[in-house]
């Protein structure tokens, strides 16, 4: 092996060279006094580097950071305040919106068929209240068997129909 | 000073502060910040040189540590990781500052490493022992930044080549190259200070 250049000898000592180029290294430092000279240069320069201190902040640094995180957390409340509202539109909050929707309608259904009112042909109401409705093969199209390409199952008169019905039917709830 | 973290993996002991910090301990990232705070501050004056204003920075880098360190995928040491959080502070007060961001190109180095060599005495200059530390100090900071910022993170923090790019966004050659300029300047600067050749 060849004399070292500065580059190398660097690599060398900050252990960023491959154990086969290492042991040729080491092989070379044994035999050549200039090398292991220029290596106990870098060794110093590295460990005085090293020797000086970082330079240190003031006493109440810390104290400083931890308040002016609490000083943040009234700012940080009213953000999650604000979020409340939002949170109506979630998946969650939607969820129960639309139950209620639903059992509002299923009244009214009801009442408007004990009042004897006339009975409409078809009566079928489509609520999506999650990815089901959208989503048919969720379920496999054999459970619900197209006609037409229409749903047959959603056909029934007087049936209100909605993803929860669906999950209901296939069992998941 | 040294600290006995640096780099050491499983070992190091913000492991453990940021385990207690992620189960809703406030006092463990004042824990954290007393660790790192003269590092980080230590680092923000490698990139940006003396400056009025580090200490402000620090604290700063510190509320957005604070602020991600639940997204902190420990994928890198966590060293690692708040050095590069340093950086992105530094570089936005800099352009807030409106500078040019040229640290980190290295545009004036030959200039700035004679400038590092005229810095510090020269070998008819006698030294005390105790005066070593603060000649190597003025060696260091008269470097060009990016110098001192990967010479402080390999010989200080004893991060890797890759790490170091990693922290200062640039190409593993470019730490390479810069680190073996950098030791090659101080140890032409330092060496009469150090004493004789062995
Ligand atoms: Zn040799």
């Amino acid at each position: 092996m060849r004399c070292m250049d500065d580059g190398n000898i660097a690599d060398y000592l900050c252990e960023e060279l491959p154990e086969a180029e290492r042991a040729e290294v080491r092989a070379h430092l044994s035999c050549c006094a200039r090398c292991r000279s220029k290596l106990e240069t870098f060794e110093q320069v590295r460990a005085a580097a090293a020797s000086a201190p970082p330079a240190r902040v003031s006493d109440g640094f810390t104290a400083g950071v931890m308040l002016k995180l609490k000083e943040e957390q009234p700012a940080a409340a009213s953000d999650s305040a604000r979020v409340s509202f939002r949170a109506l539109f979630t998946p969650a909050y939607g969820l129960t919106l639309a139950a209620l929707a639903l059992c509002l309608i299923i009244s009214a259904v009801f009442l408007k068929r004990k009042a004897g009112l006339p009975r409409p042909a078809v009566q079928t109401i489509f609520l999506s209240d999650g990815p089901a409705a959208a989503n048919r093969g969720f379920y496999g199209t054999a459970d619900i068997p197209l006609e037409n390409g229409v749903d047959s199952s959603a056909a029934e008169p007087g049936r209100v129909n909605t993803d929860a019905c669906r999950t209901a039917d296939c069992g998941i709830l | 000073m040294q600290y006995q973290d640096r780099n050491n993996g499983s070992l190091a002991p913000e492991n453990a502060i940021i385990g207690r910090f992620m189960n809703g301990s406030e006092s463990a990232f004042a824990e954290l910040v007393d660790l790192y705070k003269d590092r980080i501050h230590q680092f923000i004056i490698c990139v940006l040189g003396p400056d009025r204003e580090a200490e402000d920075l620090a604290q700063e880098v510190f509320i957005q540590i604070y602020r991600s360190l639940r997204t902190f995928k420990r994928e890198s040491s966590f060293s690692t990781w708040a050095y590069a959080v340093t950086r992105n502070v530094c570089r936005h007060r800099l352009r807030a500052r409106g500078r040019e961001m040229r640290l980190f190109s290295g545009g004036e180095e030959s200039g700035d490493l004679l400038k590092a060599a005229a810095a510090v005495p020269g070998p008819g200059s006698s030294l005390e022992t105790k005066e070593t530390k603060a000649v190597i100090r003025a060696a260091v900071e008269a470097l060009p930044p990016i110098h001192r910022a990967v010479l402080f993170l390999n010989c200080w923090e004893r991060l890797s080549y890759e790490e170091i790019s990693r922290v200062l966004d640039i190409p593993v050659g470019t730490v390479r190259s810069r680190l073996h300029n950098a030791m090659a300047a101080l140890a032409g600067i330092i060496k009469p200070v150090l004493g004789p050749e062995k």
